[in-house]
């Protein structure tokens, strides 16, 4: 089966998706008391639009290569406002943080730096391995803050990330069969990492003890959902995609938890 | 040939001289009017600049650069005016309305006069669309900063995520009407039917926050220190 086929049709099931749960925010979050029901409700619109871009752009000029990827800017709109939905659920400072911040900031400098690599875009990369690496650092900020994860957790995730990094890195240098071995070998690592991370979110929402806990996994989930798209192509592309639209509705459950517990 | 600098003199000169008969928040919305029509001329500067500098096809600069820059010119008045003169909320929005209705009038004069024969009815939906998009992408903005400020969550990261998604809307409007057909008419529905998504849902919210009891106290306009959490700004 064509896999550009099976994208759109994802495409298409996502973006009826985020209107369905764009429908929900509005009429069952509530706005007055916080900014982060707006904020994730404008998240939930940036990343729709920019799904819709995408979506229009293949189908009214699916042979011209776009100059630069536009619908990236919904993108970028979608972190940043994610970003400040969690700036509004965990009003701390990066300074709580500061060892985890440091190496994500790292990891998100080299994850730009490979996709530049493969793509060979720079302005577009950087511009969303910026606001990438925002998300992730206020991520892992809340992550620490609310202690949804142990010192073993944090330990073998910093341990995971960075055997990531190097499969990728070596997946430049090495030769052809050995590159494929580093490429299915950060696949793996890739999805081991996204495995444990359904699990966790899931086991926290039906635990549901610290609901701004679930809500900071629920957007690491997301997040790291996201990275896994960004580095996979293929049938590996098309499950990340998968797991990223499972991600929202999580969010918006978690969101609401939170915001029923304040 | 008309030049666009002639077009902004000719609609500029009237609203200007309009400034000595007038006071208050006419003489404010008049000049952010004005100001709309100075950023859309700046924006076609721009464009045109960069189209120059990195020698792409015009269909490709409307689809690709045209929103960023047009976005980027409207939100800066926006910018400096709330870092320099912190303006009350109904101000704010005023003259957020002010600057995008500027816009999208120079805009259309612009396109209709360079344009030359067109039917009536697409000069009504060309207008009525453009109209709406510049409008509603600078008023959800400014609505958005008014919100933030309130509770004491405006920021940067805030911003410019708000500032993305203007960009990527315009920028899935002009895609869509840059191909004729049933494209372009799903494309002049997208800006009404963002109006539309946004104006319910506020009206909806400022009628419940009206009929809070804190709403019974508030007062003024908010321009001078921090604004209170209850200024009136319906639609």
């Amino acid at each position: 089966m064509d896999l550009s086929l099976v994208q759109i049709l994802m495409c298409v099931f996502g973006c009826a998706e985020l209107a369905v749960l764009i429908g929900l925010c509005v009429r069952g979050l509530s706005f007055r008391r916080s900014m982060a029901p707006v904020f994730f409700t404008f998240a939930l619109v940036s990343l729709l639009v920019s799904a819709l871009y995408w979506l229009a752009y293949d189908l009214l000029r699916p042979e011209i290569r776009m100059p630069f990827a536009a619908n990236e800017f919904g993108e970028i709109g979608g972190f940043l406002l994610l970003a400040s939905t969690l700036n509004a659920v965990f009003r701390g400072r990066f300074a709580a943080a500061r060892r985890e911040i440091f190496c994500t900031a790292v990891f998100a400098a080299a994850c730009t730096a490979l996709w530049i690599g493969w793509s060979g875009e720079w302005v577009e990369d950087v511009l969303v391995g910026l606001s990438f690496g925002y998300l992730l650092c206020v991520c892992v900020r809340s992550l620490k803050q609310s202690g949804a994860l142990s010192r073993t957790e944090w330990r073998l995730l910093g341990g995971l990330a960075a055997l990531l990094l190097g499969l990728q890195g070596l997946t430049f240098l090495l030769p052809e069969p050995w590159r494929n071995c580093a490429d299915y070998g950060a696949y793996l690592v890739m999805f081991a990492v996204l495995g444990y991370g359904i699990v966790k979110l899931l086991l926290a929402l039906r635990r549901g003890r610290d609901a701004a806990a679930q809500f900071a996994l629920a957007v690491a989930f997301c997040t790291w959902t996201l990275s896994t798209m960004y580095m996979s192509a293929g049938v590996f592309y098309l499950a990340a995609q998968l797991c990223y639209t499972c991600s929202i509705p999580l969010m918006l459950i978690a969101l609401r938890r939170e915001e029923a517990a304040t | 040939m008309i030049y666009a600098e002639n077009i902004l003199l000719c609609i500029a000169a009237p609203l200007l001289l309009s400034l000595l008969f007038v006071r208050g928040q006419a003489k404010h919305y008049v000049l952010a009017f004005a100001a709309g029509m100075v950023a859309c001329l700046l924006a076609a500067y721009v464009t045109g600049f960069l189209r120059l500098l990195i020698a792409w096809e015009e269909t490709d600069v409307r689809i690709f650069l045209s929103p960023v820059v047009e976005e980027l010119v409207k939100l800066l008045p926006l910018l400096i005016l709330l870092l320099l003169a912190e303006p009350g909320d109904d101000t704010l929005l005023l003259l957020a309305v002010a600057l995008g209705t500027g816009f999208a009038t120079f805009e259309n004069c612009c396109s209709l006069l360079g344009s030359g024969e067109i039917s009536l009815s697409f000069v009504l939906i060309r207008g009525l669309a453009v109209g709406v998009m510049h409008i509603v992408s600078v008023a959800a903005l400014s609505l958005g900063i008014i919100a933030a400020r309130r509770l004491q969550a405006l920021s940067l990261p805030a911003l410019v995520g708000a500032f993305s998604l203007s960009v990527v809307f315009h920028g899935l409007y002009n895609l869509l009407v840059s191909v004729p057909g049933v494209p372009s008419y799903v494309g002049f529905c997208l800006p009404v039917l963002a109006a539309a998504g946004i104006y319910h849902p506020l009206r909806r919210l400022y009628a419940r926050e009206n009929q809070s009891p804190s709403r019974q106290q508030a007062t003024g306009d908010g321009a001078s220190g921090t604004p209170p959490p209850t200024t009136d700004f319906r639609l």
